[in-house]
């Protein structure tokens, strides 16, 4: 308001106003970087060039993986990266390298510890950014690396969490057995430092993270004296504890912790049905129920449609991150569309109307942006869409009818932290197998152990 | 008798039925070596969930199925807690950090000579094509500036003498007549002038960033002045809409009195 105020307070000066412009449409580009080489602190005696090499190329595959980045030709500052001058810049030297940011790096290893020092600099500001020295144990440098790569992505855009955060899946071994379980994994975001997180040899699915980082919880089949039935269970990933949250008859699935981590929307098909409910894994209540009481509506824009308890079939929620909404699919209409649903007023909105299969919603963290799966009716495969939480802007991330000739089902996106990559599986490879990617698809790598087959892929909060 | 009655029954079992009897032993006790002998990794996996049910007993009603105590030694494969991991410490900057603005101080002399041939090779090529980059920078900015004018007169041919019906004396052949008055010309060509060089990094969007900068310019149209009125709170992008000010080709203004007061530009990324 008081811009529009100053606006038409210039507009009413006259011909001799000063000019008002508004400039929009800026074009994009990646940041120029330059890395220097990792040498050794002044007072290291015994350098070791491969653990230095070893350690360079750890932080540019990470940036490179953020695709922020372009990084200045080495040869173009070789004359520049004095081993000697770690600690100091020369801004008008650096300058016709073109560079805008440049990253010192110096270290050094003592009593089995790497200290590693990193100085980032802004070239056209002629100023440092930040300056920190990090310790932790040598055979773990990589760790050490993702850190100062997120120290660096914080520095600059304000985001954390890229490369510490991790990587829930569901993995089985692709040997041939008589029964083959699938168990719960966890994984760094670059397939580095994979554990399996249970050994039940039963059947483990949609794992989900705690807005802590520091609890998850999945489903598992269980023998329930004569029968089978699934299990909703809570893990305690610091001690190892395990509750079960609901073990109620039928489905017992797809879990979704609100960010305030409040609540957990599930589906629980007690009632006959697949619902959508609300759990508190902090007390044991009963389950609330939601997508019975929500009304959709209508297409044409006037009046809702009620919900029919015996159409019911609403699955996989995901929260919008202000907790206000949740997204989900549901085959009520006919076939699996994606919904989204308004907690307080109870009014859902139908997304999509087109495809065969439209399923595994999640919502992003910054809100603005929704990817699902979708298999079309004549292709056949699923691939990876996105769409506006308004229902505009359908677009489509994985294209697997071209990839590699034969179809290539992508399916069950989950978005990182930041809202830049999201992770899914494909059978690319021919077995399923978990890979992150950018939203435009220009940087993609996999990061599931190759021994075996791994669905159902949950990218956790950022640590510490 | 009794051991008779017997001999008698066997004695009338036809001989088929005992090769059916025999083979039929055979192939269960293969099937039953086979199991033992290669479903042994499999038995050792289920014996986990046995360990699984001591460590969460407390919490939860598990029902599991009774698995054999022998193969109990594997517990030790099992550790439901995730191992820790801790993150790497972080220290205090370093202190002897410091920035050597100077530039003289830097003694490159004798590490340029030490430097082998090939590395002296790559870089004189580097630098040729940054030159010869720049170089294709500008033809391409002065064509894009180029196209944009002459879009700028196509317009004003088609549109701007329908908004000012009246005001114009003649149809002429003056664009500052068709365009409008000499002042909005003016503005056109700045604000075409500056987005063209107002590039942003690919995390500055979609985050309401917005800088207003005051310009002042010479009666040449030479930028005299500019100064941020209001700062999006993001130094990169602020320095990028300064950088935009200062590479962008101001045009002449046609009459000095328009830019008297100057010139307020607001930036934002999005359209």
């Amino acid at each position: 308001m008081a811009r529009l105020l100053f606006v038409l307070l210039l507009g009413s000066v006259g011909a001799k106003a000063a000019i008002y412009i508004t400039v929009t449409g800026a074009d994009v580009k990646k940041a120029k970087l330059a890395i220097g080489q990792v040498h050794p602190l002044p007072d290291f005696q015994y350098p070791d060039p491969k653990l230095a090499h070893e350690i360079h190329t750890q932080v540019r595959s990470d940036l490179e993986f953020t695709n922020l980045f372009e990084f200045v030709s080495d040869a173009s500052f070789y004359h520049l990266d004095h081993p000697k001058k770690v600690y100091s810049v020369s801004f008008d030297e650096w300058t016709p390298t073109g560079a805008a940011f440049l990253l010192k790096l110096g270290y050094k290893v003592q009593a089995g510890k790497l200290t590693l020092e990193g100085l980032l600099f802004d070239i056209p500001g002629r100023k440092k950014i930040f300056a920190t020295r990090y310790q932790y144990p040598v055979q773990q440098y990589v760790r050490l690396v993702h850190t100062l790569a997120d120290d660096i992505l914080k520095a600059l855009t304000g985001e954390r969490g890229l490369f510490l955060s991790r990587v829930l899946m569901i993995c089985k071994e692709l040997r041939r057995k008589m029964i083959t379980p699938k168990e719960v994994y966890i994984s760094d975001v670059d397939g580095k430092n994979v554990f399996r997180l249970t050994s039940d040899g039963t059947l483990s699915l949609s794992p989900s993270w705690a807005p802590d980082g520091k609890h998850i919880s999945y489903t598992q089949y269980e023998a329930r004296g004569r029968k089978r039935g699934t299990a909703l269970k809570w893990h305690n990933l610091s001690t190892g504890n395990r509750k079960i949250i609901s073990a109620k008859e039928g489905m017992n699935s797809g879990a979704a912790w609100a960010p305030n981590g409040r609540k957990i929307a599930a589906t629980l098909s007690f009632s006959g049905r697949p619902e959508i409910y609300f759990l508190n894994p902090w007390t044991d209540g009963p389950p609330e129920p939601f997508s019975r009481n929500i009304q959709v509506k209508r297409i044409s824009g006037e009046g809702y449609q009620p919900s029919l308890a015996s159409l019911l079939f609403d699955v996989e929620p995901s929260w919008s991150p202000d907790n206000t909404k949740i997204v989900f699919s549901s085959a009520r209409s006919g076939n699996p569309m994606i919904y989204t649903a308004d907690l307080a007023s109870k009014v859902a909105q139908q997304l999509t109307f087109a495809g065969k299969y439209n399923a595994t919603p999640a919502w992003s963290p910054r809100g603005d942006k929704i990817l699902f799966a979708a298999q079309r009716i004549v292709e056949g495969n699923f691939d990876i869409y996105m769409i506006d939480p308004d229902g505009n802007n359908l677009a489509r991330i994985t294209s697997g009818d071209r990839a590699t000739g034969r179809k290539v089902n992508s399916e069950n996106p989950t978005w990182a932290p930041t809202g830049r990559h999201f992770a899914f599986q494909s059978n690319e490879g021919g077995n399923y197998a978990i890979y992150v990617t950018t939203l435009d698809g220009s940087v993609k790598r996999r990061i599931s152990p190759t021994d075996k087959e791994c669905t159902s892929p949950a990218w956790g909060p950022p640590e510490g | 008798m009794v051991s008779d009655t017997l001999n008698q029954r066997y004695l009338h079992v036809p001989l088929s039925a005992i090769i059916v009897s025999v083979a039929l032993h055979v192939v269960v006790t293969i099937t039953l070596l086979s199991y033992h002998t290669f479903g042994a990794r499999h038995l050792e996996k289920l014996t986990d969930k046995q360990f699984t049910k001591e460590i969460y007993q407390s919490f939860i009603q598990v029902d599991v199925v009774a698995l054999p105590d022998e193969i109990s030694h594997d517990k030790k494969m099992v550790d439901t807690s995730l191992p820790t991991v801790d993150k790497p410490k972080v220290m205090e900057q370093p202190q002897e950090i410091e920035t050597a603005p100077a530039p003289e101080k830097e003694q490159m002399t004798p590490l340029t000579e030490a430097r082998p041939e090939a590395k002296k090779e790559l870089i004189k090529k580097e630098r040729l094509k940054a030159q010869q980059e720049t170089a294709l920078k500008k033809l391409r900015d002065d064509l894009r500036r180029e196209k944009a004018l002459k879009g700028l007169q196509d317009k004003a041919g088609k549109e701007g003498r329908k908004r000012l019906a009246g005001n114009i004396p003649s149809k002429g052949v003056s664009t500052v007549g068709a365009i409008g008055t000499a002042k909005e010309r003016y503005t056109a060509l700045v604000a075409q002038a500056i987005k063209e060089h107002f590039r942003i990094y690919q995390w500055q969007r979609n985050k309401g960033l917005v800088t207003i900068v005051f310009i002042e310019v010479y009666k040449t149209g030479k930028l005299k002045d500019r100064k941020v009125l209001r700062s999006s709170k993001d130094p990169f992008f602020d320095s990028a809409v300064l950088q935009a000010i200062d590479e962008a080709r101001l045009p002449v203004p046609d009459e000095p009195s328009i830019v008297a007061e100057g010139i307020t530009v607001e930036f934002r990324p999005e359209e």
